[in-house]
């Protein structure tokens, strides 16, 4: 026993020393290797270069054979020791006297293992759910809560603790998609976005549901159920989809609340009478249409309330979406006259305030963001001026220069404190959300985005253009640290999940880009149809509106 | 010497001869300028040139003796020598490797169409099984190389606590899962990677491996057979085909009479005592019992479902194609790591895009499969505890056919086998239908 318990010691200082010796590999020999191969006439490298491979192999097939030797000596030990210790057991042999066995009771062992069994049994599962929870909370995306075919049930402790921390925005919704870009501007809650699909083989995609009508808005999520804006000159309609399946779950039209004879809007087929994006929150959906029409459905497809805001004039039809919060939709409904923004209520669809804008037409949309004194503040973006609004009042409470151009298109985006807006052909600019904001810094550039809006995380700014550029900026000072170009151009707006970028460009490529200070394109998933809606994040999927029909992509 | 004889010999001499005649340099040598000695040609190993259907023929006959020893002869000593020739064949001379216990993994790659089959490991395979269908578990007791370093092994086993047998039992059940749902999923092998005695048999193996190896050996000195009874998944395959076996051995040759010698003897506590039947104020209470377990049965199914279900993720992480995008994600996160499979990967250029798209694909058949694995552990651990809520009866002395591996240390200790031997292998009948006569 001493014996193999030597060998034993020996063969394992050997393995702890040598490692485990599975091929040659060396760290001189390869740096040997390289300067040899550098100067290929240098007869002294070569020789020292071969002398080190021989030194190398010779090492490894010493440790090789002395481990050979070293097991076969174990197992010659181990043999002896057997061999001596049945010698001892032999010759400690005695003759049992079957009169003096204990009596067994089979019944009760029988119980015992059972009980044993069923604890086992319950222990094994206890710690596997133990095991997934632990799992689930270093990635949020796991926890069943929240999964998209088991909805609700989430206490908002669980959601402050699972939430990612880069936001100062309230959380009741943050796994929802409630709105346009989602409620944290572009950047998802969860982390398990799916990185491969292929919309042609259908690698990857959960289902694809034809569209009756079109439209431009983005699908938004609530408690596992897709909704969307369809609308053309026949009819304005709200459809639910069921966010597992794909089915349409109901559909509900919106009468023109215009006075009968009065024509529709002339929208452009870049807009369409659907191009505002849909808001949800727990007590029902709210769509506005091109048409001006604003209505609330509850999520079972009832209709709630609907109101008519009068025809938008507008250029190429309106296209600025909802957001809701606290129990009010804020509209930014800017025209080329009559421009204004109102608070909703989402209960009974009363205006609760209402103030004119003279910032002229725009098609961005307004966020809430949190101010420096973490008070809510309505953003509006607008020609030449941002302007910031009490939420519950309307009151203006500053206005500061923002961006100039004709056609306003990009949403402001916010981030710990701090709201930057961009358009192509002007300028970004981004302010920290004092009372009497500052500018923090700007940039004038000929990389900024037209339509889509950007995102930021890690302290990165990420930019599409309409042309095929992402750009990425460092948040901090404005400074611009890389910037790649693709053949297509951007429209849908750029999202964050899990530490990587998607962005999604016309012809519905998606180009998944690292969350990091320099480019790294992490893959790239086409998905076949042209997109120019923004997608939406749920757990392990993404929703895609495209011209004909509605995709979800992920793991089953 | 006739001259046929001389003949022959000489014949077998040149027939033994010629392949080392023909070992000569088929082509010219290259010329080397650096000096570089050019090794002398030299031959492969005689073992090496063993054909497969040598190993089949083997393996075909030793279980045959085996039979033999265990139905006709009775003859622990003969099964230990048996076991001793398939260690020094299977074991040492062919490094243990391929084993029919290993072959299961090889049989579940093929049924989900991932490799054909050669026609040695399926024979490896069926074999042992149709033994155990006719004879039990007759592989077990000398064929199998695994069990015979461990018989060799065992000096005096200790009874294992029956509450720690039972759960330690499922550990088999378990094994076979993984190892199905593993090479069903082109994700390895684990069977062999967790073979305790290989580095053994090659003299090669890892550290871990070769320590694991002792600590069974050494565990194997008291507790008889640690890896067949708790471990070894192809014991639950042919553990289900011993309990419907035409014909396995017996305790005794003849007339139990009750002496207790067997049940205490057996390493393996395959032996079960005679049982009273049930007192009829039990039978109310067994009966609801077993009632309440029937219907534990589809939760314990649904909960091992569930279970698989949420442990796919990391068994997942057993599959290269996920783990390479692991340790490339790994890689990303902290440049500082190396992964060989990662680096590999980037030098070749490999596309991540299909690399994500294989890896998808494999989580999917992973949580399917491991659902399925989980739903059937479930539905076994419910059939054992209903199986220990029955009440059976039995008169004398009987063998547990699943457990019992045919090592004949019961014949050794039953007084009726010594009287049989001494009559000539004839019973207590034949010896009294012979007196009459």
């Amino acid at each position: 026993m001493v014996f193999c318990l030597v060998v034993g010691v020996l063969l394992t200082a050997d393995w702890m020393q040598a490692g485990q010796a599975k091929t040659v590999r060396s760290d001189t020999l390869a740096r040997l290797q390289a300067v040899s191969r550098q100067s290929p006439d240098d007869a002294a490298a070569l020789a020292l270069a071969t002398e080190g491979d021989v030194v190398a192999r010779h090492a490894y097939f010493s440790s090789v054979a002395f481990r050979n030797a070293g097991i076969w000596m174990l197992i010659a030990g181990l043999l002896v020791m057997v061999g001596c210790l049945h010698l001892a057991a032999q010759l400690g042999r005695r003759i049992d006297d079957p009169r003096r066995f204990p009596a067994a009771d089979q019944a009760r062992a029988d119980r015992e293992a059972r009980r044993a069994l069923l604890v086992a049994g319950a222990g094994s599962l206890l710690m596997l759910a133990v095991w997934a929870t632990g799992r689930a909370a270093l990635q949020p995306a796991m926890t069943a809560a929240v999964r998209l075919d088991k909805p609700a049930a989430m206490t908002a402790a669980v959601v402050m603790a699972s939430a990612p921390a880069n936001t100062n925005r309230p959380l009741s919704n943050v796994f929802q998609w409630s709105c346009f870009r989602g409620p944290r501007y572009g950047v998802a809650a969860y982390s398990n976005a799916p990185v491969a699909w292929d919309g042609k083989s259908r690698q990857g995609v959960l289902w694809r549901t034809a569209l009756p009508r079109p439209g431009l808005s983005s699908p938004v999520l609530w408690e596992g159920k897709v909704f969307l804006t369809l609308a053309n000159e026949e009819a304005r309609e709200v459809v639910a989809f069921d966010a597992v399946t794909g089915a349409e779950i109901w559909r509900r039209t919106v009468k023109d609340g215009a006075k009968a004879g009065e024509v529709l809007p002339d929208a452009s087929e870049d807009t369409g009478l659907a191009a505002a994006t849909a808001a949800c929150d727990a007590a029902g959906v709210y769509a506005l249409f091109g048409t001006g029409d604003l209505a609330s459905f509850t999520h079972d497809g009832t209709l709630r309330w609907q109101i008519f805001l009068g025809r938008p004039e507008n250029t190429y039809g309106h296209a600025s979406s909802l957001w809701v919060e606290d129990g009010r939709i804020f509209v930014q409904y800017d025209q080329r006259e009559n421009s204004r923004v109102l608070a909703v209520d989402t209960a009974t669809g009363r205006t609760l305030w209402e103030k004119k804008r003279t910032t002229g037409e725009v098609w961005s949309s307004p966020v809430m963001a949190t101010a420096v004194d973490g008070k809510s503040v309505l953003l509006l973006n607008g020609k030449g001026a941002l302007s910031a609004y009490e939420p519950v009042s309307g009151k203006e409470l500053w206005r500061v220069a923002g961006v100039d151009g004709e056609e306003i298109s990009v949403s402001p985006t916010a981030w710990n404190s701090c709201v930057l807006v961009a358009q192509a052909g002007s300028r970004m600019v981004c302010y920290r959300l004092d009372a009497a904001p500052a500018k923090v810094w700007e940039l004038e550039s000929d990389l900024l985005p037209a339509v889509a809006s950007p995102v930021v995380a890690d302290g990165l700014i990420f930019l599409g253009t309409s042309v095929g550029e992402v750009t990425c900026v460092d948040a901090a000072d404005g400074t611009v640290l890389w910037k790649h170009e693709y053949e297509t151009g951007f429209y849908a707006s750029l999202a964050v999940c899990g530490g990587r970028v998607y962005a999604l460009d016309r012809d519905g490529v998606m180009h998944i880009l690292a969350v990091e200070r320099k480019f790294r394109e992490v893959t790239t998933c086409p998905l076949g149809e042209a997109v120019d809606a923004s997608p939406a994040f749920a757990d392990g999927r993404i929703f895609f509106r495209t011209k004909d029909a509605l995709w979800c992509v992920g793991k089953k | 010497m006739p001259c046929a004889r001389r003949i022959g010999l000489f014949s077998a001499l040149v027939l033994f001869l010629a392949p080392a005649a023909q070992a000569v340099q088929r082509f010219p040598q290259p010329q080397f300028d650096t000096g570089h000695v050019v090794p002398v040609a030299g031959h492969p190993a005689v073992l090496q040139l063993v054909p497969a259907w040598a190993d089949a023929t083997i393996l075909a006959t030793v279980l045959l003796l085996t039979t033999w020893a265990v139905l006709r002869r009775r003859s622990g000593r003969l099964i230990m020598a048996l076991a001793l020739v398939s260690l020094a064949w299977f074991g040492f001379a062919r490094h243990g490797c391929i084993c029919p216990v290993g072959s299961t993994q090889n049989i579940s790659m093929t049924a989900f169409g991932l490799g054909g089959l050669p026609w040695l490991v399926g024979f490896l395979f069926a074999a042992p099984l149709l033994a155990a269908l006719f004879f039990g578990r007759v592989f077990c007791a000398a064929v199998c190389p695994l069990g015979a370093m461990q018989e060799v092994s065992m000096v005096r086993p200790l009874r294992v606590p029956r509450v720690l047998d039972a759960v330690l039992r499922l550990m088999p059940l378990a094994t076979l899962a993984l190892a199905v749902l593993f090479a069903a999923n082109d994700a390895g092998f684990p069977i062999c990677a967790t073979d305790p005695f290989v580095g053994f048999f090659r003299r090669s193996a890892p550290l871990p491996m070769l320590l694991s190896g002792v600590a069974v050996l050494l565990l194997g000195t008291v507790v008889a057979r640690p890896y067949c009874r708790y471990y070894c998944p192809y014991g639950v395959l042919l553990g289900w085909c011993s309990q419907v076996a035409w014909k396995h051995t017996t305790i005794t040759p003849d007339t139990c009479i009750k002496c207790r010698l067997c049940e205490r003897i057996c390493p393996v506590d395959a032996i079960q005592a005679p049982r009273a039947p049930g007192v009829a104020r039990q039978a109310p209470v067994a009966q609801r019992r077993l009632l309440a377990l029937l219907l534990l049965a589809p939760v314990l199914v649904a909960g091992g479902a569930m279970a698989g279900r949420t442990a796919a993720p990391a068994l997942a992480l057993v599959h290269p194609a996920v783990r390479q995008q692991a340790h490339l994600a790994g890689m990303a996160k902290d440049p500082e790591k190396t992964y060989l499979d990662a680096e590999a990967f980037r030098t070749l250029g490999g596309d991540a895009r299909q690399l994500a798209v294989d890896v998808v694909a494999v989580e999917s058949r992973f949580r399917f499969g491991a659902s399925l694995a989980g739903a059937w552990l479930g539905l076994v651990l419910a059939w054992r505890l209903i199986s220990l809520a029955r009440l059976p009866t039995r008169e004398s002395f009987e063998i547990d056919h699943s457990r019992c591996v045919s090592c004949g240390r019961c014949f050794k200790v039953c007084p009726r086998q010594q009287v049989w031997l001494k009559n000539g292998r004839q019973t207590s009948t034949d010896t009294e239908g012979t007196e009459k006569k």
